[in-house]
């Protein structure tokens, strides 16, 4: 049975999330102005990237460009070959820090050049680093965004597409406020954690310092116990990174 | 029976009250987070200008933002007699002088509170966001009673 679409109805990332979490052998067809791009996915994971004369990884980035393009996943497709490695989660982190710093086509290339030329980075990019690096290091947490108690979302690395930050900044800032009041008043100590959980995956608010929260996105078929640790462990590194 | 005057400055002493009273229990509620909301109380203030007064906030730069919203503040809504920006380096000082909401904004601060609902900063935060795509932090918040000067420091990120 194959599942079809278009791009614009149903995003990239979340239909590899969709073929990734069945863990069988599928094909996902992506076809956009005369261009057919084909991915392959094994054992939960992408396996093979073809574009044009293009293999592997890039192909991944450049497709997570496309805004519009009908698709067909077609299930039991073995992969002809294997030329990726990285975790889906890993590539779709990846691809969207590059969309968000426009080097994810490879026809930008003076940008790419630009921001390889560009001397020491800012306290952000560093952010931004650190996070995306934590979060591909991390079996269960699939996004997450450091944010200031005044709501500032200071970086982000989120697989959910486009987000509102001003909202989404204040309503971080808002759920450690209350958490950090309803401990306070109840007597429960020091904040630490607090979880919300959806049908479709979990947040987990984790305190970074005095000034800012990590916000931390799981799936929601996960072990919880091991998730909370995580969450910690990047908090820590970042609290680390912004003492520096 | 209040005289027209008298049932003016009762008005103004009403909402003036009810910000108190807003800030405060959003205060007690969310301590420090409260201030998350800025931006977001900005962006309702920013709609009813533009579409309800007809007033546009426009501007390349922060400081043509901030100035236009002080022109507007003062030419159109009379609710302070002078306004003033200073950029250095990476942020912008507003002076604000006689602002009529300039006694709860002390009271607030009096009360251990750092005041998140003041139309500049709420709309200014706004306008940055949505005009120029530029996130900005309030570093500092001065009020002087004495002389009923507020002075506001934004610092872009």
């Amino acid at each position: 049975m194959a599942l079809k679409g278009n791009l614009k109805d149903m995003n990239l990332s979340d239909i590899v999330q969709m073929a990734c979490k069945s863990r069988s052998q599928a094909c996902l067809v992506v076809r956009s102005q005369d261009r057919e791009a084909n991915l392959f996915f094994a054992d939960g994971q992408i396996v093979h990237a073809a574009l044009d004369s293009q293999e592997g990884e890039e192909v991944i980035y450049e497709l997570l460009t496309w805004e519009e393009g009908a698709f067909e996943l077609e299930q039991d497709v073995p992969p002809p070959k294997h030329t990726v490695t990285t975790t889906w989660s890993g590539l779709i982190l990846e691809g969207l820090r590059r969309i968000d710093e426009g080097t994810a086509r490879p026809d930008q290339p003076e940008k790419r050049k630009e921001m390889q030329e560009m001397p020491a980075k800012k306290r952000s990019e560093q952010l931004a680093d650190a996070l995306s690096e934590l979060l591909a290091g991390s079996s269960d947490i699939e996004g997450g965004a450091l944010v200031g108690i005044d709501g500032l979302v200071l970086s982000a690395n989120v697989p959910v597409g486009k987000l509102d930050e001003t909202l989404v900044g204040a309503a971080a800032a808002a759920i450690f406020g209350l958490s950090r009041r309803s401990v306070e008043q109840l007597k429960r100590g020091d904040f630490s954690q607090t979880l919300i959980q959806g049908s479709r995956g979990n947040i987990i608010v984790t305190f970074v310092d005095e000034r800012n929260v990590f916000v931390g996105l799981t799936p929601a078929d996960i072990n919880l116990g091991m998730a909370f640790v995580e969450a910690r462990q990047v908090a820590e590194k970042l609290a680390a990174i912004l003492k520096g | 029976m209040a005289t027209e005057e008298e049932k003016k400055r009762n008005l103004a002493r009403i909402n003036a009250m009810i910000i108190y009273g807003l800030e405060k229990g959003l205060w007690d509620l969310l301590g420090e987070s409260a201030l998350a909301m800025s931006a977001l109380i900005g962006r309702g203030m920013l709609e009813i200008m533009e579409k309800t007064m007809g007033l546009e906030i426009a501007g390349e730069e922060p400081q043509d933002i901030l100035t236009e919203i002080g022109r507007i503040f003062i030419d159109e809504i009379g609710i302070a007699t002078k306004f003033e920006i200073t950029k250095v380096d990476n942020s912008v000082e507003l002076h604000v002088e006689n602002c009529v909401l300039h006694k709860v904004e002390d009271d607030l601060v009096h009360a251990g509170i750092t005041p998140f609902m003041c139309p500049y900063l709420n709309i200014a935060a706004a306008a940055m966001r949505q005009r120029l795509q530029m996130k900005t932090r309030i570093s500092k918040l001065d009020v002087d009673i004495a002389n009923k000067k507020c002075a506001l420091c934004f610092e872009m990120m």
